[in-house]
């Protein structure tokens, strides 16, 4: 008798939900679709997707023992990064992998809280100054680094904390949808990046790694759609 | 100025002898008149022989369309380093170009890790 009353509660406040809040996930993917296909805004979100598979293979580096000698950020949203010691095969996995999990975690952190969001947002804020500090070595690195950190805080500052929150959660689609898109990219038969590099470390072909980070990529995506606003 | 000078040898030669006057004046005038002539028509060439005038009018037309060919040569010429300098504008890379090659060059270089794993003791991730 509680159980059907519970349903039955369920299911009414499933129909007092507007479109919108049911739907909002989906809205706010193909929100994030339209924005990538413009072509000036687009390329920030593609240099902070481009930064986030950086400084994973540098952070997988620093965790399994390594250093990272140098970050470097091209303007068609390629990017290089130089490490010294370390697991390879994990270093290389997780450039893609560190990617799509910073994508859902940062939309994940702005869906808990206003606050949380805000908090995440200065976290980044300071990883981006001190990747300038301590492993950008060139000017046009600098300057796509120096965008994003303009990127981050105007979001903090010019956003009231609610619309702080639907951005971060925008950005962070964005940065899944390019990781979800990149590793495609490298079924370019030319058998370099890092999917060949895993092919060469595990001797599994390139196409059974592009077909993991794609499919994290959608799993992620799938999960970040049942969460609850 | 000529004409001028020519009446004036005449009225030099009307004031000769007295008896001889009137022939030599005749004489003199005829002259002068046919001197004045012939000096007319060697100053005034182009007005006097109409062939000489087609022949110069189809000079200047010849003149002019050397003139307008070699004017057309300099502005085609112009026109050529013009558009080869547009075109070379349009082909020169842009600032947006150069650094995407740039890029493109440096990620080719990916294909040589290896080498530069082993020269720098560093890898390379992409």
């Amino acid at each position: 008798m509680l159980d059907f009353s519970k349903k039955a509660s369920q299911s009414s406040d499933n129909h007092t939900l507007g479109f919108s809040q049911r739907y909002q996930f989906w809205l706010l993917f193909i929100f994030a679709i339209i924005v990538l296909q413009i072509p000036l805004v687009s390329i920030p979100f593609k240099w902070l997707e481009s930064y986030f598979h950086e400084i994973s293979h540098g952070l997988t580096a620093i965790i399994t023992g390594g250093t990272i000698v140098q970050i470097q950020l091209f303007p068609n949203g390629a990017g290089l990064c130089t490490t010294r010691g370390g697991s390879s095969f994990l270093i290389s996995f997780m450039g893609y992998g560190g990617a799509i999990i910073w994508g859902g975690l940062l939309f994940s952190l702005a869906s808990v809280h206003r606050n949380v969001a805000r908090v995440f947002s200065i976290i980044l804020l300071c990883l981006l100054s001190s990747s300038i500090l301590l492993w950008v070595r060139d000017i046009l690195t600098l300057f796509i680094v120096l965008v994003l950190i303009l990127l981050v805080a105007a979001q903090v500052r010019f956003s009231s904390h609610k619309s702080l929150q639907k951005m971060l959660q925008v950005t962070g689609l964005l940065v899944l949808i390019n990781s979800l898109m990149s590793p495609l990219y490298l079924l370019d038969g030319q058998a370099r990046g890092d999917g060949a590099a895993l092919a060469d470390i595990t001797l599994i072909p390139e196409i059974v790694w592009v077909s993991i980070w794609f499919i994290s990529a959608v799993f992620v995506t799938y999960r970040l759609s049942k969460t609850k606003f | 100025m000529q004409v001028t000078n020519n009446t004036n040898l005449a009225t030099k030669s009307i004031v000769a002898p007295s008896n001889t006057l009137p022939v030599q004046a005749r004489e003199l005038r005829t002259r002068t008149l046919a001197q004045e002539e012939s000096q007319a028509q060697k100053l005034q060439p182009d007005t006097s022989s109409p062939q000489r005038f087609d022949v110069d009018q189809q000079a200047i037309a010849l003149i002019e369309r050397e003139q307008l060919q070699l004017d057309n040569n300099g502005n085609n010429q112009q026109q050529t380093t013009g558009s080869n300098d547009g075109n070379s504008r349009y082909d020169a890379p842009s600032n947006q170009n150069q650094s995407a090659v740039a890029a493109y060059q440096s990620v080719d270089s990916i294909a040589q890790r290896d080498n530069i794993q082993q020269v720098f003791g560093v890898d390379l991730f992409a």
